[in-house]
């Protein structure tokens, strides 16, 4: 190993008239975004609530129309009294949590086997592809004739709705896997399911995330159509409550409510997309 | 324990946008259980090709290959292969990736003791994107390596390391298959590595290419033997 003189690594002389010539940056005028770090985020709704509160103020509506911040926080509070407020959520999580996780289950199973094989793609791609064609509100009146009122034709109608985006992305993430990693695959000795476990999944998995992002918020709004149509629980029952009822701070509320519990999932999906993608050498935007 | 590999006037076909390509025609080699066999070719040659019907990635339009007393028309899990590029799975450490492929290995290395053999002990935690492009290709060897292959497939493998570090895995492989433990299909363009490393060396040539011709290293004057290597390529010694 040949040792560098300790002169050109210090870089004597060099580094000192360099100094002297730089000159101070003028200063720039910059909103202060990378300072705030995570609060960043609530910027915006910080300033939802403030044109909400200026509105109420200017009583562009009555106040039983546009109630202020305040009061949807006491309707919440008064729901909570009488025992409604709780029950309400969860029903709508659990609606949510099973329905999403069976049509995401069904989407991984079929995209891969859609996506893996051409002949399985020439016998269900078509139809799978007609049927996502159909609003898929427009199953509702046959689910209540087959599956009655109760929770089955609701989670149905949420399993549908995650169904496709799992299903879409997967299959198109399949198709964009590096067939030389496959190859790699194959030269060592994996078939049939080692291969997909070790090599198929893992590749698709970004593609599959985004896929599992996408289906939850669809399986939110199918939760709320089915929930809007006939339900004696749950945030949509809620909202037809309120709607009837003419009570808008509870109508807020339960939107409010759906806001936050969707994100909330979505940041749940998102964390554990982090921690699995950890490998991948992506653009991840500039800081 | 080493299998003979024997190419019995294989030939392949692509299919062209302008009709049929032919790339390889009538190839025939014999390599012994144990040998060292270096292909020695232009670049677009179809030495890749070759290889690739070696290791049953891909199937050949004439003539028949066998491994041992078996044809080949699928992977073979008695044969390992380097590619050309890396090829490691990026979701897998790099110590994973070495040990995804040692499993059943009777006797298997474990992943730090053959990545210490490649020169690369502290990266066993490192994801394949955290790598540069040479030692990724260390890791590919190594991955090969513990398979303990009867067959080793090498498409290049030395292409992407510095002078230094390809002489260094030059002398590794040599020393790893001095038993004879293994048959070596070794592709190249690099004379020197050729002449250094293999017990023979095998020219492709045409289009469609064919075994154009066969030197045997043992016995041979280095020296002259590269000069008329070289000169089958129409290459003048640089004195
Ligand atoms: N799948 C394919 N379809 C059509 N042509 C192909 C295909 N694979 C290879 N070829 C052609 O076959 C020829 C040989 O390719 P090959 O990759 O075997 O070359 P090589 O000798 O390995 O070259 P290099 O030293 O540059 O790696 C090339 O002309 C290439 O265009
Ligand atoms: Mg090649």
């Amino acid at each position: 190993m040949v040792s560098m003189d300790p002169a050109i690594e210090r870089g004597v002389g060099g580094i000192e008239s360099g100094q002297a010539l730089a000159r101070p940056a003028p200063p720039r005028l910059r909103l202060p975004l990378g300072s705030l770090g995570a609060l960043r985020a609530l910027l915006l709704p910080l300033l939802i609530l403030a044109l909400w509160q200026l509105a109420v103020n200017r009583e562009f509506y009555s106040r039983g129309q546009l109630p202020p911040p305040l009061d949807v926080i006491a309707a919440g509070q008064e729901l909570q009294s009488i025992g409604l407020l709780v029950p309400n959520v969860l029903a709508s999580v659990q609606r949510v949590a099973i329905g999403w996780s069976a049509g995401a289950a069904a989407a991984i199973v079929i995209g891969l086997a859609v996506g893996f094989s051409r002949p399985v793609e020439g016998l269900l791609g078509p139809t799978l592809n007609a049927f996502r064609a159909v609003p898929s509100l427009a199953w509702v009146p046959l689910f209540v004739l087959w599956l009655g009122i109760g929770d089955a034709p609701k989670l149905t109608l949420i399993a549908l709705g995650a169904f496709f985006p799992v299903y879409t992305n997967l299959v198109s993430g399949v198709r964009q896997i590096d067939r030389r990693l496959i190859e790699v695959g194959r030269a060592y000795g994996l078939r049939g399911w080692g291969l997909t476990r070790e090599i198929l999944l893992p590749a698709a998995f970004p593609s599959l995330a985004t896929g599992l992002r996408l289906g939850l918020a669809q399986a939110w709004l199918f939760l709320v159509a089915a929930e809007l149509i006939g339900a004696n629980r749950g945030l949509g029952f809620l909202l037809v409550d309120g709607q009837n009822s003419g009570r808008a701070d509870i109508i807020l509320l339960s939107i409010v409510l759906l806001a936050l519990l969707g994100k909330g999932t979505d940041f749940l999906l998102a964390r554990g997309e982090r921690r699995l993608l950890r490998w991948s050498d992506t653009f991840r935007g500039t800081a | 324990m080493a299998e003979a590999v024997s190419i019995r006037g294989v030939g392949r076909v692509f299919a062209g946008r302008e009709g049929p390509v032919p790339v390889l025609q009538g190839i025939e080699l014999e390599a012994g259980a144990g040998e060292f066999v270096a292909v020695l070719g232009a670049s677009g040659c179809g030495k890749s090709t070759l290889l690739r019907l070696v290791a049953g990635l891909d199937s050949p339009t004439a003539g028949e290959i066998r491994i041992g007393s078996r044809t080949v028309t699928d992977c073979d899990p008695r044969c390992a292969v380097v590619f050309q590029e890396p090829r490691l799975l990026p979701w897998r450490t790099v110590a994973q990736n070495v040990a995804l492929v040692a499993r059943g290995v009777p006797d298997a290395e474990t992943p730090a003791a053959i990545l210490n053999r490649v020169g690369l002990t502290g990266n066993e935690r490192s994801w394949p994107y955290q790598l540069s492009g040479g030692m990724a290709q260390r890791v590919a060897l190594a991955r090969a390596f513990v398979r303990k292959p009867a067959v080793l497939l090498l498409d290049e493998p030395f292409a992407a390391l510095d002078a230094f570090t390809r002489l260094q895995m030059g002398d590794l492989l040599r020393e790893t298959c001095r038993d004879r433990s293994r048959t070596v299909l070794l592709v190249t363009h690099d004379v020197d590595e050729a002449l250094r490393l293999a017990d023979r060396i095998v020219l492709l040539a045409g289009r469609p290419a064919a075994i154009s011709a066969e030197y045997a290293t043992a016995g041979h004057d280095p020296i002259r033997l590269r000069a008329e290597i070289l000169g089958r390529f129409g290459l003048k010694e640089v004195a």
